[in-house]
């Protein structure tokens, strides 16, 4: 089948290509210490001389983590919002790679890497903000509904809130699923507009062919969606059962933390873009699919 | 009047006020009528000339009532507005046992922190004064109209919420008691904070509802008789300040026993899932105060799990009957259903046993309350919110200093003050937050085995009578005086007046540590002598000086330690009263670090970070800090770039 062929050769391909991961891995990392030393200096600069700060080692402590946000809570607000900004910067070092990495994986090589991510970046944003809109909509469209169901959540409109959440439930699985798919079109779309001519109508003709694709290719597509999937979801649960069992009660148990926590982050960036490789290969592969736009 | 099931039981208390009271409900036009007979006893050497009634329920009757003005419209809502959900009390016919009419005589008056439109405190001449010490007996038609749930009390739908629904006298505080001077009439309109104060006596209440109706009441259920399509429950209780009753046809119960106590829960049919969380939190209470405070001495206690739409009588006390806040199914680790049936249950014997004046003095229960809360949630289920997977791990005591700590403004006003002296917020954090934390200093200061000597013996003198707050500072003195003698003065009246009696917060800061070598002296001494220039150092010997700051008004005694190079540790003794002092001392080795009340007794000291100084203090609390939030920072930036 081709989604299990594609799911080898996309492994291979990321193998071959793991630059790209660690690079990708390197600026989130710089960044994020970046963010975190700032963090680190306003915090020493504050309270560096007490010892109170190692009441939080066994578990986050609520009354020191209180005492920091009573007391010092501007200053948290501050960074708060700094690291909000790094993540702004971080969203568009994204936009502005992933052509070039797209590009790589469709065509197994590499050069002309930073050409590509400079001449899909326009795009691979606009296509972006598309499926940002129509994810918003879906939302929006799934409140609605939620509120059409039920008269309210206000104890003047329901008798027994088992309705509402029951309501909630059902209506959340079609919404996942929903929301699944939109994202899976996307994914798809960014595949077919680096591989066509550059023109004004490309990023909706992307989406065009993408829909018809995973139409055509629905079970292969499903496969490979929920592969990722099970391996996302896999990934967390077993770093979240390892972590609960650490106690960061001294240095080196904190430098384990820290090195299994940037091993998650490493997995999950290798997932992403494994994922990416997949689908490449998944669009080469398939017979109904034209990935070189010849019009 | 004969209270058949309770006759053999105890006297508690001197049951000053009794009700035997005939009560119908019409559902259909959400009403309730009653013929209600009223036993008063004079508890005074005063001779009593008028009768004061509260008639709650007219807080409700429209927007210029005291709660309503208060309340600035946080109540109403247009819906309300629209189908004229406003309820009201009225006594149609009164009479005393003589025969006298006293209908005419009859006038809302307006108490010195009212309003002049208010209609919540009902005065009643009588024609016959009630002599000292003597009794009267006073017979009531009234109605009202049951108000739309907005708090506490009131119907929603077919489910009934009835507290504060009867005309119930005030409370006639004769000389002496909670320290007045001379007799007189307490009986407040009923103000948007705070909700009753009131006299101890036996109720016989015959509750006509429609058959379908299940009941809860406080008390015991002596009878139920059918009547045509209606069914009327008879409840019977004594020695309580008040009485409340629910009604709700879609009510399922589980009934337990604690010791002699029968529990009953009452919840919506979909909740059954909550009934174990209730009873096992109040068995949990229970245990504890009975090892602690002291008995429960009541045969019941009943336990309301409001339904969705009811929400708004969740989280109330009544003698016997509390309510409590649950939702189906809701995750274990989150705590709210277990803290507020504990929060509830401590009620019986903050205010409905020692029955303070809620209205005047707020504190004095709801403080109490939330500093046992904290004892019994924080012992029994460590926890009010605990998520492992999200690292989540909130004690009762450290969220309750959090709301005061974190009030917008934690010296905005007193907390001993009454309920409508807060004009400009803080109600909350002062009176639950600033009481509860202020008791559990004394808790730290005292000793555990020292406060709960002290709440057993307030509780053992105050119980079924109504003190005040100097009368539980007399205790804490009398009790803190046989353990310590005049170790902290001849009175703790000094704790008081810095804490709640006052608006002040409590810091304290360790400024600093400086460390000195003890050098021989230098230099001309006499101009005949040479000039002496040994530098040399007398056997490593340090003056080490640890620098403290009193940031916060409060003045509280505190421990000081000090760690010494060698990890010698010594225990100092501040007493707090000036602004800022400093430790000296001269040892063989520096003293490398210092900290303000290690273990933590002074939970009134807002900021505990700052209670420590280390030269080279340990880092590894910053690292797992940072290692956590630049997870985060990592985990954000990768969840939001999945967009792109
Ligand atoms: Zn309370």
């Amino acid at each position: 089948m081709n989604c299990w062929k594609a799911c080898k050769e996309g492994f291979l391909l990321f193998m071959k290509h793991k630059k790209l991961w660690f690079q990708y891995y390197i600026i989130n990392i710089v960044i994020a210490f970046l963010g975190t030393f700032t963090v680190f200096t306003f915090m020493n600069s504050q309270f560096g001389n007490t010892s109170a700060l190692q009441g939080i080692l066994a578990i986050y402590d609520f009354e020191i983590v209180t005492d920091i946000l009573t007391n010092y809570g501007s200053g948290i607000s501050v960074l708060f919002h700094q690291s909000f900004l790094w993540t702004i910067i971080f969203v568009f070092i994204t936009a502005f790679l992933i052509g070039g990495i797209i590009k790589v994986y469709v065509e197994d090589h590499i050069a002309d890497y930073w050409n590509h991510c400079a001449s899909y970046f326009r795009k691979i944003l606009g296509l972006a903000l598309i499926f940002f809109l129509l994810q918003l909509g879906l939302l929006f469209l799934f409140l609605m509904l939620f509120n059409w169901l039920i008269p309210g959540i206000s104890p003047d409109d329901i008798v027994s809130e088992v309705t509402a959440l029951n309501q909630f439930k059902y209506l959340s699985i079609p919404y996942l699923m929903l929301v699944i798919l939109i994202s899976t079109i996307h994914d798809y779309s960014k595949i077919f507009l680096v591989n066509m001519k550059a023109s004004p109508a490309s990023i909706f003709k992307s989406i065009r062919k993408s829909i018809k694709f995973c139409c055509s290719e629905f079970v292969h597509v499903c496969i490979l969606i929920w592969i990722n999937l099970a391996l996302l979801i896999g990934f967390i649960v077993l770093y979240k059962i390892i972590e609960t069992g650490f106690i960061q009660d001294s240095f080196s148990m904190i430098l384990l933390a820290f090195m299994l926590g940037q091993l998650s982050i490493m997995l999950r960036i290798a997932l992403k873009f494994w994922n990416l490789a997949n689908i490449s290969r998944l669009c080469t592969l398939s017979k109904s699919s034209s990935l070189h736009d010849h019009t | 009047m004969g209270y058949s099931l309770l006759q053999g039981q105890k006297v508690l208390s001197n049951r000053v006020a009794n009700y035997d009271m005939e009560v119908y409900l019409d559902t259909d036009y959400h009403k309730t009528r009653s013929e209600t007979t009223l036993l008063w006893k004079n508890p005074s050497k005063d001779t009593i000339r008028e009768l004061q009634f509260h008639l709650y329920y007219n807080a409700f009757k429209n927007d210029q009532s005291t709660f309503m003005i208060e309340s600035n419209g946080d109540f109403v809502s247009q819906e309300m507005i629209d189908e004229c959900n406003w309820g009201w009390s009225k006594i149609t016919k009164i009479s005393d046992e003589y025969g006298n009419d006293l209908s005419s005589k009859m006038e809302y008056i307006n108490s010195e922190n009212g309003t002049e439109t208010d209609q919540t405190v009902l005065s009643v001449s009588l024609d016959q004064p009630v002599l000292p010490y003597d009794s009267i007996k006073i017979h009531y038609s009234w109605e009202a109209q049951i108000p739309k749930l907005m708090i506490r009390t009131g119907y929603n739908r077919d489910y009934y919420f009835m507290a504060q629904w009867f005309p119930k006298v005030g409370v006639y505080e004769g000389e002496g008691v909670r320290c007045s001077k001379k007799g007189k009439w307490n009986c407040h309109q009923y103000h948007r904070y705070t909700e009753y104060y009131s006299d101890f006596g036996n109720y016989r209440v015959r509750l006509n509802v429609p058959e379908d109706y299940i009941v809860g009441a406080s008390g015991s259920c002596s009878n139920i008789e059918k009547k045509g399509n209606r069914k009327i429950h008879t409840y019977e209780v004594n020695d309580v300040i008040d009485f409340t009753w629910t009604a709700y046809p879609r009510f399922e119960e589980v009934n337990t026993k604690w010791k002699n106590v029968d529990i009953r829960v009452l919840h919506h049919e979909d909740r059954s899932c909550m009934a174990e969380r209730y009873i096992e939190s109040a068995k949990f209470c229970l245990d504890f105060l009975d090892q602690h405070v002291g008995e429960y001495p009541y045969p019941t206690l009943t336990i309301v799990d409001p339904p969705y739409h009811g929400i708004r009588s969740s989280g109330m006390e009544y003698p016997t009957l509390i309510t409590g806040a649950g939702l189906y199914c809701l995750p274990q680790g989150i705590r709210t259903t277990e803290t507020i049936t504990v929060h509830e249950l401590v009620h019986q014997y903050f205010m409905q046993m020692v029955a303070t004046n809620e209205q005047e003095e707020a504190w004095l229960d709801e403080g109490f309350t939330s500093y046992y809360e904290a004892r019994i949630i924080d012992q029994y289920y460590k926890y009010i919110m605990e998520n492992d997977y999200f690292d989540l791990h909130i004690s009762n005591k450290s969220w309750r200093r959090y709301r005061y700590v974190n009030a917008e403004n934690p010296k905005v006003d007193v907390a001993a003050q009454p309920g409508w002296a807060f004009k400009h917020g803080g109600y909350s954090p002062l009176v639950y937050g600033k009481a509860a934390v202020t008791l559990s200093t004394l808790e730290g200061i005292l000793g555990m085995e020292v406060m709960d000597k002290i709440m057993q013996t307030y509780f053992e003198k105050w119980k079924f009578k109504h003190p005040c707050g100097q009368d539980f500072v007399q205790v804490v003195s009398d009790v803190t005086q046989q353990y310590y003698g005049d170790r902290y003065g001849e009175n703790m009246n000094w704790f008081f007046e810095e804490t709640v009696f006052s608006s002040n917060i409590c810091d304290y800061k360790l400024a600093t540590v400086e460390n000195r070598i003890v050098r021989s002296p230098m230099g001309y001494f006499d101009e005949n002598e040479e000039c002496l220039t040994t530098n040399r150092m007398s056997d490593q010997l340090y003056e080490s000086e640890v620098i403290l700051y009193r940031l916060g008004e409060i003045k509280l005694p505190v421990e000081v330690l000090l760690v010494f190079e060698n990890g010698e540790e010594e225990l100092y003794f501040w007493d707090g009263m000036e602004r800022s002092t400093s430790i000296k001392v001269k040892k063989t080795h520096k003293v490398i670090g210092a900290v303000i009340d290690p273990e933590h007794k002074i939970d009134l000291d807002i900021n505990h970070l700052n209670n420590s100084w280390f030269e080279t203090p340990p880092k590894t609390g910053f690292m797992k800090l940072c290692n956590t939030w630049m997870l985060w920072i990592q985990q954000t930036m990768l969840s939001v770039s999945s967009l792109i």
